[in-house]
């Protein structure tokens, strides 16, 4: 996960670019589980992909997104505790991506 | 009138077809009146109705992960997150802001979430549009707008299922006293309906085209399982026929013996405590498959030496008065993943990392798990364990490195699974260096033909009887008869009741088949002699195609039979 810049647009609102690195991109079970990350959040959290954009703890919303390996999206969060859901969820994605390759670790 | 399919559950059944049709639309009463007077009940109608059909999924779940695979659990826990769905939520709401009545809501809602997904390029995103649906099909079954798809429970009179296909939720619920056969129009032998009609012990034929259109709700239907064939207007003597032939085979205790004194083990194939006791039930005569791997679908951690110990003793226990237990290290990979273990996305997982490659690869947790096995060995269970996916020494190597390090560890004997051809082709040397084998006759076959077995369009070149697959097992068997090292066989050609004579014939004197199964193999087997079982082995080797294979297997099982 590269070329993240975090910015502050306003107080309740958070926002990151990130580039999804792990081999399903948001697909099957990485959808499942950025979905219910997000959800952990009282925040509201959209997440856009190119010209693409929807609810992040929405599945079906995440999954119409289409996001493969490679993919760079946008999350942006705003609420209470904006800051945090969108530090978690570049936690989840940086770990997704980590997991995969402690496969090939030995 | 018969109609052709592929066998993939033997036996033969008579009895009233029970036509199952996937649920339609919201026709009828629900659309001109669903019962509520204004959006506010509706809402409060959807409530009740997500957080009952959340609670049902929840124990679809939990049944699911302990009777069928990870991968089955994991379609449902989608469409757990489906069901609670915010935009599905909203869109369904501003239907119902709109005036729609309750069920269209649901419908509209649906179809519109479905359609994003089915707009997209990739395949799998696009086949989860399905799930959308299904869900939504839930909700409308809780709801009483759409007529449910109860099968026939504990208590009704025996049906033969007839079906297009049957979803994973639909197998599960199937009640083998009542069900007492299972056909449909498609599905191979590797659909869940084929797997789960084995494990039942019900007959079953798949891949009956035209069989909706032929049969009729409520009219006997005949068919055979060992064959292949349905007969939805079965003849007055055929009926009777075959539905005496529904009577229950006894369970019989005890090595099998062939009429004319040889001895064949029957063993069963299990994953769980509960179907080691089943299989008992059944008169297997030990378990020669124990899938580990089921265990950790199940949530126990692969870390704790202790839990998998406790688990192992469980299964050992539940075979009661020592009989031989087998147990298969995890068999986990890219086509079964296993949540607690992720791994990359591989473009084909069944030549990826997998079985003792993932093991090795993952040395702590391999080693985790033998001494879990060796604990319970070493007090006194008195088990085998066997390694899956070894293609050479190589990594049998690896494997007896990690067992070297392990105090007590010559307390198990170790086996491996030859199911890779390369280990087959060297056979001679694998068996020096370990104390069993035993034979995986699907996966063999699918690598040797180099056939996907779940892939319906090949369904034709799938088959365990390929002459080229049959040399190779000769070769297994006379490899373990030179060296006297212990071969069996734990594949779903030992259920092909066609194929039992032919591997008796062959030198097999033991074979493991879904617990079911057990009595049906022993029976089959005191009613052979070895005499003309060699001489159809014999046959076979001289014969040059997959169909002259069968056609001696055909005509073998109608002489024994007449």
């Amino acid at each position: 996960m590269t070329d993240h810049i975090t910015e502050r647009t306003e107080p309740m609102q958070s926002t990151q670019d990130v580039t999804v690195r792990n081999e399903l991109g948001l697909h099957a079970r990485p959808a499942a589980r950025f979905v219910e990350e997000a959800k952990r959040f009282q925040a509201d959290v959209q997440v856009h992909a190119g010209e693409k954009g929807g609810n992040a703890k929405s599945l079906i919303s995440v999954l119409s997104l289409g996001v493969s390996k490679d993919t760079d999206i946008r999350i942006v969060a705003s609420g209470a505790d904006a800051e945090e859901a969108v530090a978690g969820l570049v936690d989840l994605l940086r770990s997704l991506e980590d997991e995969a390759p402690a496969e090939a670790s030995s | 009138m018969t109609l052709r399919g592929v066998g993939v559950s033997p036996g033969r059944v008579c009895a009233p077809a029970f036509v199952h049709m996937p649920a339609t639309d919201t026709s009828g009463e629900g659309r001109h009146d669903d019962g509520h007077a204004d959006v506010k009940e509706r809402r409060a109608a959807l409530a009740t109705a997500l957080e009952a059909s959340q609670a049902a999924l929840e124990e679809l779940i939990a049944r699911t992960t302990e009777r069928l695979d990870a991968d089955a659990a994991a379609i449902f826990r989608a469409h757990q997150l489906m069901l609670d769905d915010p935009e599905l939520a909203d869109a369904i709401d501003r239907h119902l802001l709109d005036g729609a009545l309750l069920p269209v809501a649901i419908e509209r809602a649906s179809e519109e979430m479905a359609a994003l997904l089915h707009a997209l390029p990739d395949e799998y995103l696009r086949e989860r549009a399905a799930d959308v649906l299904d869900v939504a099909r839930r909700l409308l079954v809780r709801l009483g707008y759409v007529e449910s798809l109860q099968l026939p429970g504990p208590g009704h009179p025996p049906v033969v299922l007839v079906a297009h296909d049957l979803a994973p939720s639909d197998t599960l619920a199937l009640t083998p006293e009542v069900i007492t056969g299972v056909v449909t129009e498609v599905g191979t032998r590797t659909s869940h309906a084929a797997i789960l009609a084995r494990q039942l012990g019900i007959p079953a034929v798949v891949g009956v085209e035209g069989l909706l259109a032929a049969v009729t709700d409520g009219h006997p239907i005949a068919i055979d399982g060992t064959a292949g064939e349905c007969d939805p207007r079965p003849s007055a003597a055929k009926a009777d026929q075959y539905a005496a032939a529904t009577i229950t085979v006894e369970v019989r205790r005890g090595r099998a013996r062939t009429s004319d004194g040889v001895d064949v083990a029957v063993h069963a194939n299990t994953s769980t405590p509960q179907e080691v006791a089943s299989a008992v039930k059944f008169g297997a005569d030990g378990v020669g498959l124990y899938r580990t791997e089921f265990l950790f679908h199940a949530g126990c951690a692969l870390d704790d030496e202790e839990e998998q110990a406790e688990a192992y003793s469980a299964a050992v226990a539940a075979a009661a008065d020592r009989r031989p237990m087998t147990f298969r290290t995890m068999d986990i990979g890219g086509d079964k993943p296993l949540a607690a273990l992720p791994m990359d996305h591989e473009v084909n997982p069944f030549l990826g990392v997998r079985g003792v490659r993932l093991s090795l690869r993952r040395p702590k947790l391999f080693e985790t798990q033998l001494r879990a096995l060796v604990r319970v060995a070493s007090a006194g269970g008195g088990i085998r364990v066997m390694v899956p996916m070894v293609s050479g020494l190589d990594e049998l190597e690896g494997v007896k490195q990690i067992l070297a390090g392990i105090p007590d560890a010559d307390h198990v004997a170790l086996g491996t699974m030859i199911e890779v051809p390369s280990a087959a082709v060297m056979i001679d040397e694998v068996l020096q260096e370990v104390d069993f084998v035993s034979v995986g006759t699907n996966d063999l076959t699918q690598y040797m033909l180099a056939t996907d077995r779940t892939n319906a369009r090949l369904e034709h070149l799938y088959d365990e009887v390929h002459p080229g697959v049959l040399r190779v097992l000769d070769a297994i068997v006379a490899a373990g008869q030179r060296q006297g090292k212990p071969v069996g066989l734990c594949g779903e050609v030992a259920a092909d009741l066609r194929a039992v004579p032919l591997l008796v014939g062959m030198g097999f004197r033991s074979l493991s088949v879904a617990p079911p199964l057990v009595p049906h193999v022993k029976r089959h087997l005191s009613e052979l002699s070895l005499a003309p079982a060699e001489e159809l082995a014999a046959a076979v080797r001289a014969a040059r195609t997959t169909a002259a294979v069968n056609a001696l297997l055909s005509t073998f099982a109608e002489q024994e039979m007449s």
